[in-house]
């Protein structure tokens, strides 16, 4: 029972077409399937020792590749596995999971590998949870992130909160059950306490902002007249020749919006189409559009000619603009005028440091801890809300032994978050989202 | 003699309850006890109630039990405690006469049919193999059950400390047993010493009354037992006195602690922590000037008086030097000193939640000899016990308490699961599900359960059918009501807040303050009520449900997560050694303990959180290879 599993395989890499695919085969006993789609293999095998070899099907050659046994408790999964990397095409990958299937493998459900990781103890929840950020993670700052919560930072944090409120719990409890002994509880100060920890919740909960921008990128919507390089600018922080770049003045009719890796942080750059009044009712939906992504953005760069400063018409514009902006003096190359920007030189790339620079300062209040889970910030309004509650029924006339209902309901709110308080929906909502192959 | 269904070894509340359960559920049963004359003795203070024993009195007389109905009978003095707090944590304090409680109990006993007392002492339990089959006497008689209640309190090897003094002794005027310690040892139970204590007993004439605070009996309070529409003293009910500790006393104590049994290191047992003696109070809060001290008269006509707060194990010139510091009771006259006693307890986590023992079939153990303290504690696992080896007798399946339904629940799961490191004592804050398991709803939970089983009565019954009428009748009258902003002139004029929706009678009981009739009138329709027992607890009853529904709904939240879990069992014979993931001090406590679902194993000590979700996990793939069935042997 318990100790035997099936065997279960699935690609583990990804879906699209790579030059290489790997695929994963766990669970007891599966070296046997190893032996009949992979040789040569000497009759010792070596685990954790990669092997050059023919991968077969029925027993005859259709790709070459390489194999890496794992024993027992050395693998992802703790169970006895391997991993077989062929060549990527779609056609190879298929045949060998037609294979492996036809040997008594089944294929894995979304996330089993990791859930068989977890249920065999060498992950933990937190972990299983990080392991699917880190999957699902576009760049490495988020694979960074996950790993800052694989290391449990939250679990400390949050700890200390559940710690916090188990002592005001236990100080009503008290005076619940002993009052004729030890007297009736202080409430002003009981309430005082509560409030203190619903605003360490809150701090945690703004870091939203962070987590947001860590799972969506910073938004950055560039401003500026026509032709002082805005385009040329975006291309130098995409390296890609995107966006398309003229010397005419109004080129970029519309919005363009690129994802980019900064440093490792995703940002989304957004290239507006400028804002001036027009009849076009093309260049009307231009504006429009440039409008709207100011609005919307988490930051707006203001991009003018460094060599010439900021021009009467820039004053106009930026006054349109109606929010505060990052000063962007580009073609700097060409001279500057001081006007206390950031200056570039999207041609040279002189100065763009300083911009990835800002960049990573924007990112870094997150430098704390952000709250990239869905789940935790559900859990922590929870908790919230019940403490708001208790806090309530202390201030009104009620009862003490009421305030503790809720003081309960936010310790067991919290502890969806660190583990001490485990349900059967924890596990379901840790490993519903995963892919197939993890 | 004849075979019975079942035995009960003792007669003490626990020994009462199982044995009056077994036979009024129809089994043949006998009740074996040293003294018949010791019948529901109070060796302790006469008090029964209090915060959370009250509710737990309340639930034994819900089920059918008959504790409650007693203490009606025999109390001299009652009054709600908790008031200022919530519903919840409100119950009774009794006290009952400690010569007629006895009477009555074995009065009870005697007229119960089917149940036979037997004044004999009990030698050993007799087994075929694994199997109880019976009792054997100390004159060699021996009389065969199906299934055997073992209730011996303080008994079992019970040694007696005043000052350096041992006595060999349960408690003050009985012997000790050793015959069933040696059995207990030889089938494997793990025996520990606990402790408790008791107070020295004051004149009551010798007492400067006037010097005293006094706490007033409550003539108008509710009855204790359901059953009943008043409380039925044969008297005047007594008033209860109170003075306190001061500086004097706490000195005369610190210069004698070394003559105190425990703190002179003659005893090993382990005392209780919520119970704990004067000396101990003393040293464990130095801080504390002062301790209060409540003096109980005992019995209707009787001089003496419990000193209750002064339990310890002090000689007693010691004793009566400290009493004599106090306010009220300079020229105090000591009718007994106070002494602790010493007994063996048999660990509860080799029990199943049915409170029957794991090693022996048909065994079953309960009160003291459980480590736990207090007499509602005991009478609790007595009619658990009872009601359990009747169900084994007639080869029904087991009654098990749950957590969010009782205190009787919260008892049983805590005792098996977690097991106790001192005298266990029920507190209302060890329950989860406090602002649902009340003292005021306690039948509306299990006398459903009693009535199944055969534990209530058709007269209980009917009363329980009539009140919960009356309940549904009085919410359906208020939900029928409405209010709109065009009665916001006449409430405004009865001084109340205005509305500003619609709102149903029901929404408006839930404000502070408002009261049931005040609606009634407002609606201008009668209440309809005839201000008998069952009227006023419906009334109470829902003006509970209405002002605490906000809390009620919240906490049924928190009940429901616990509800899936209670849910999920764990096979009987669940190998946990071939659950990988499992740390190995769970896969130590899960194999010894066999926590029979996956909420019983989240409870244990030491247990983390992750291991129970890698249970519930490794539960549902096993669940997936058998379909259906989970939970194959």
């Amino acid at each position: 029972m318990s100790g035997l599993s099936d065997i279960i395989c699935a690609p583990i890499t990804g879906p699209m077409r790579a030059p290489v695919a790997i695929i994963r085969v766990s669970g007891t006993r599966s070296w046997e399937i190893a032996k009949k789609v992979f040789a040569p293999l000497p009759d010792t095998v070596k685990p954790r020792h990669a092997y050059y070899g023919e991968v077969l099907a029925g027993g005859r050659k259709f790709d070459d590749g390489m194999l890496v046994l794992f024993e027992e408790g050395q693998s992802y999964t703790e169970e006895e596995s391997f991993e077989i990397s062929c060549h990527g095409s779609p056609q190879i990958v298929r045949t060998l999971m037609e294979e492996i299937v036809s040997r008594g493998a089944r294929i894995a459900r979304p996330g089993e590998f990791t859930e068989r990781a977890f249920l065999n103890g060498r992950i933990d929840l937190t972990q299983a949870e990080a392991i699917r950020e880190a999957i699902e993670s576009a760049t490495d700052a988020q694979a960074r992130r996950a790993n800052l919560l694989r290391e449990g930072r939250l679990a400390k944090t949050v700890g200390e909160i559940e710690d916090e409120i188990g002592r005001v719990l236990a100080l009503a409890e008290a005076t619940v059950d002993f009052s004729e002994e030890i007297g009736e509880l202080d409430r002003d100060s009981t309430v005082d306490a509560i409030v203190r920890v619903i605003q360490r919740i809150d701090g945690l909960l703004a870091r939203k902002h962070s987590a947001r921008l860590i799972r969506e990128g910073m938004r950055i919507a560039l401003v500026g007249r026509p032709n002082v390089g805005k385009s040329s600018l975006m291309n130098a922080l995409l390296g890609l020749d995107r966006a398309i770049v003229t010397a005419v003045p109004g080129t970029t009719r519309d919005t363009i919006e690129e994802t980019v890796s900064i440093r490792g942080l995703p940002v989304v750059l957004t290239d507006t189409a400028g804002l001036r009044a027009t009849d076009d009712p093309v260049e009307k939906i231009g504006v429009e559009r440039s409008r709207k992504a100011i609005e919307t953005a988490d930051e707006v760069w203001f991009v003018f000619e460094a060599h010439r400063g900021v021009t009467e018409e820039d004053r106009q514009l930026l006054a349109e603009i109606g929010r505060g902006v990052l000063m962007v003096g580009n073609k700097a190359d060409l001279g500057t005028m001081g006007a206390g920007a950031i200056e570039v030189s999207a041609i040279t790339g002189m100065g763009i440091e300083n911009l990835e620079g800002h960049v990573m300062e924007a990112f870094d209040s997150g430098n704390e801890l952000p709250l990239t889970n869905e789940r935790h910030h559900a859990d922590l309004d929870e908790a919230k809300i019940s403490l708001q509650h208790a806090a309530e029924t202390l201030t009104g006339d009620l009862p003490t032994d009421l305030a503790c209902v809720d003081l309960r309901g936010a310790i067991q709110a919290i502890g969806r978050i660190t583990g001490t308080t485990a349900t059967d929906e924890v596990l379901d909502r840790v490993f519903r989202d995963f892919c197939v192959g993890k | 003699m004849q075979p019975f269904d079942v035995i009960v070894i003792g007669a003490g509340h626990a020994g009462i309850e199982a044995a009056l359960a077994s036979a009024r559920m129809g089994l043949e049963t006998a009740c074996v006890t040293l003294r018949l004359d010791r019948i529901g003795h109070m060796p302790c203070n006469c008090s029964i109630g209090g915060p959370a024993k009250g509710q737990m009195a309340r639930e034994v007389d819900a089920l059918g039990g008959q504790m409650a109905v007693t203490t009606d009978h025999a109390l001299t003095h009652i009054r709600v405690v908790g008031d200022g707090k919530g519903p919840a944590v409100q119950t009774f304090r009794a006290h009952a006469c400690k010569s007629l409680y006895p009477q009555l109990m074995r009065k009870t006993m005697e007229l119960q049919k089917r149940l036979t007392l037997i004044e004999a002492e009990v030698e050993t339990i007799v087994r075929d193999g694994n199997r109880v089959v019976g009792i054997r006497l100390a004159n060699g008689e021996e009389i065969s059950a199906r299934c055997v209640v073992m209730t011996t309190g303080t008994f079992m090897n019970g040694l007696c400390h005043e000052g350096m003094n041992k006595t060999v002794a349960a408690r003050h005027g009985d012997q000790a047993v050793s015959g069933l310690s040696t059995f207990l040892c030889d089938i494997g139970v793990r025996l520990r010493r606990f402790k408790t204590g008791t107070t020295p007993r004051i004149r009551l004439s010798s007492i400067d009354l006037d010097r005293v605070g006094i706490q007033r009996t409550d003539p108008e309070c509710a009855p204790f037992s359901f059953k009943h529409d008043r409380v039925m003293p044969r008297k005047t009910m007594y008033d209860c006195f109170e003075t306190k500790t001061n500086a004097a006393t706490h000195q005369v104590i610190r210069d004698k602690i070394h003559l105190s049994a425990v703190y002179g290191k003659q005893i090993e047992g382990v005392g209780p922590r919520y119970c704990p003696s004067i000396e101990d109070k003393i040293v464990r809060f130095p801080q504390k000037d002062s301790h209060p001290v409540f003096l109980e008269i005992e019995e209707w006509d009787g001089e003496s008086v419990y000193v209750q707060g002064m339990s310890t194990s002090l000689p007693a010139e010691v004793q009566m030097a400290f009493l004599k510091t106090m306010s009220g009771l300079e020229d105090v006259e000591m009718i007994r000193p106070g002494y602790a006693v010493e007994y063996d307890m048999a660990d509860p986590m080799q029990l199943r939640p049915n409170l029957e023992s794991k090693l022996c079939e048909g065994l079953f153990l309960a009160g003291q000899v459980n480590g736990t303290s207090g007499y509602e504690e005991a009478a609790s696992q007595g009619i658990v016990a009872g009601i359990n080896a009747a169900r084994k007798a007639m080869n029904e399946p087991d009654v098990v308490f749950r957590r969010e339904d009782s205190y009787i629940g919260v008892l049983i799961d805590d005792l098996v699961t977690k097991g106790v490191d001192d005298p266990y004592r029920m507190l209302t804050a060890r329950s989860e599900y406090r602002l649902y398991v009340r003292n005021d709803n306690a039948d509306l939970r299990l006398t459903p359960l009693g009535r199944e089983i055969g534990l209530v009565d058709d007269e209980r019954w009917e009363r329980f059918l009539e009140k919960k009428r009356l309940v549904e009748a009085k919410r359906q009258f208020l939900e029928s009501l409405a209010f709109s902003v065009k009665d916001n002139p006449r409430l405004e004029s009865k001084g109340f807040a205005k509305v500003r929706t619609k709102t149903t009678g029901f929404d408006l009981l839930k404000r502070p303050g408002m009261k049931f009739e005040e609606i009634a009138l407002l609606a201008g329709v009668a209440s309809g009520g005839d201000g008998s027992r069952l009227y006023r607890e419906a009334k109470e009853q829902i003006e509970i449900q209405a002002k605490y529904d906000g809390f009620l709904k919240r906490q049924e939240g928190q009940i429901e997560q616990l509800r899936r879990l209670e849910s999920m069992a764990i096979p009987r014979h669940f190998d946990y050694s071939r659950v990988r993931g499992l740390s190995f001090e769970t896969l130590e406590k899960c194999t010894r303990i066999r926590p029979e679902t996956v909420a019983q194993a989240s409870r244990i000590p030491g247990i983390r959180p992750t291991d129970i979700a890698i249970l519930i996990g490794h539960l549902r793939k096993l669940a997936c290879q058998l379909p259906g069935d989970a939970n194959y042997e």
